[in-house]
């Protein structure tokens, strides 16, 4: 191996991160290789150095109390429904949907039906009632014998035949006019 | 630290109730990856403060969000690429801040503990200054150099978990934590040195 190739995989090494037999390669080149060793150890060394004066802070209480208090204001939280939950609520609603789409046309039909129902009724009533009106109006026309001036004058829109028309044409003369001469 | 592989599957039931609204719950998830959310964002930024606003940022997200997460075994990854964007908005409105390890805000309120006790002032100054020349090299590292280097040599994530984080294939993360490892050795070097 050469030893551009194993310190390209040192970091990985020492993390313990690279494949088992990758790194029995490595172990045996460093077993020879001055150079690569001394790279190893100077790596160790930084990553320790590092890990040993990095500043470690430490989450103080006031962090959960804040947090705790602004989900207290938050709206309840609520679990994902998992894949089975999801499908049965699907079906429910899909089923609960179902049922009242049919009560809301049945119910729509009841009432439509109805509707027509009831205006055939009045309109059964009026005709009824019309008819009535006119037999009760033309019997007593028919006994008087006006049934015929009565109905075809005033529908045929000629004018009516005056009884006293003659009387309108008799002329009076003033009976005290030439007295007065 | 994160949790340890037998705390896992108390992990995942916890994940499993908090999904449903357990706040006590949360709150053991919360406790089991504050201190690591915490820190990346810290070195990613280089401020206390903002790290602290940015950290619960990041964990009211993943309440709100948690119901979308399919596999709770993905949580880790999850977490750390939310407090990533989180991170990354932050750089877009504002750039990073220089070095700062103040240990008090504005107010004057201690903003967050040491992880270690200092026994006297020589060891606490010595310490503040390794910690003050630590935080300059990871600051220094190019973006795309940098939070690998931490997820891997601070955070201890594996290397799929990172190229997850990140958005990146296995081998350009193994490449770009190799050069940020390179470029930490050289800075390092003058102290290890001494």
């Amino acid at each position: 191996m050469k030893c551009e190739s194993c310190t390209e995989d040192l970091t990985a090494y020492l993390d313990g991160e690279l494949p088992l037999s990758r790194a029995e390669e490595i172990s045996a080149h460093l077993r020879d290789c001055g150079p690569c060793s001394e790279e190893l150890r100077e790596l160790r060394l930084a990553g320790e150095f590092v890990k040993a004066h990095a500043l470690s802070l430490e989450p103080q209480p006031y962090l959960w109390n804040n947090l705790r208090g602004r989900i207290g204001g938050m709206p309840e939280q609520r679990a994902a429904p998992g894949l089975l939950q999801s499908w049965f609520a699907q079906r429910w609603l899909a089923a609960a949907a179902s049922l009242a789409a049919a009560v809301a046309l049945t119910l729509g039909i009841r009432g439509y039906l109805g509707y027509r129902q009831s205006q055939r009724s009045l309109q059964n009533y009026m005709v009824s009632y019309i008819q009535q009106r006119e037999s009760q109006l033309r019997m007593p026309a028919a006994a008087a014998g006006f049934e015929g001036v009565f109905r075809t004058a005033a529908f045929d829109g000629a004018a009516p035949h005056n009884p006293f028309a003659d009387t309108q044409s008799v002329s009076f003369d003033n009976p005290f006019r030439s007295g007065e001469r | 630290m994160g949790p340890g592989a037998v705390e896992k599957r108390a992990l995942a039931r916890w994940i499993g109730k908090a999904k449903s609204g357990d706040l006590d719950s949360y709150q053991k998830v919360y406790q089991a990856y504050a201190r690591k959310v915490l820190n990346f964002v810290y070195r990613m930024v280089g401020s206390a403060e903002e790290a602290e606003d940015l950290t619960q940022e990041t964990f009211l997200t993943v309440y709100q969000k948690l119901g979308s997460l399919k596999d709770n075994s993905k949580f880790e990854p999850w977490l750390f690429r939310i407090a990533r964007n989180y991170v990354y908005q932050r750089y877009r409105s504002r750039p990073p801040a220089g070095v700062s390890i103040d240990v008090q805000d504005e107010d004057g309120h201690e903003v967050y503990q040491l992880a270690d006790a200092r026994k006297n002032p020589d060891e606490a100054f010595q310490a503040q200054e390794l910690e003050r020349v630590v935080q300059e090299i990871i600051s220094a590292l190019p973006e795309k150099y940098r939070e690998v280097f931490v997820l891997s040599a601070l955070q201890h994530l594996s290397y799929e978990e990172i190229a997850e984080i990140v958005g990146r294939s296995l081998a350009s993360v193994k490449t770009d934590i190799h050069r940020a490892r390179l470029i930490v050795r050289k800075q390092v070097k003058v102290y290890l040195g001494s």
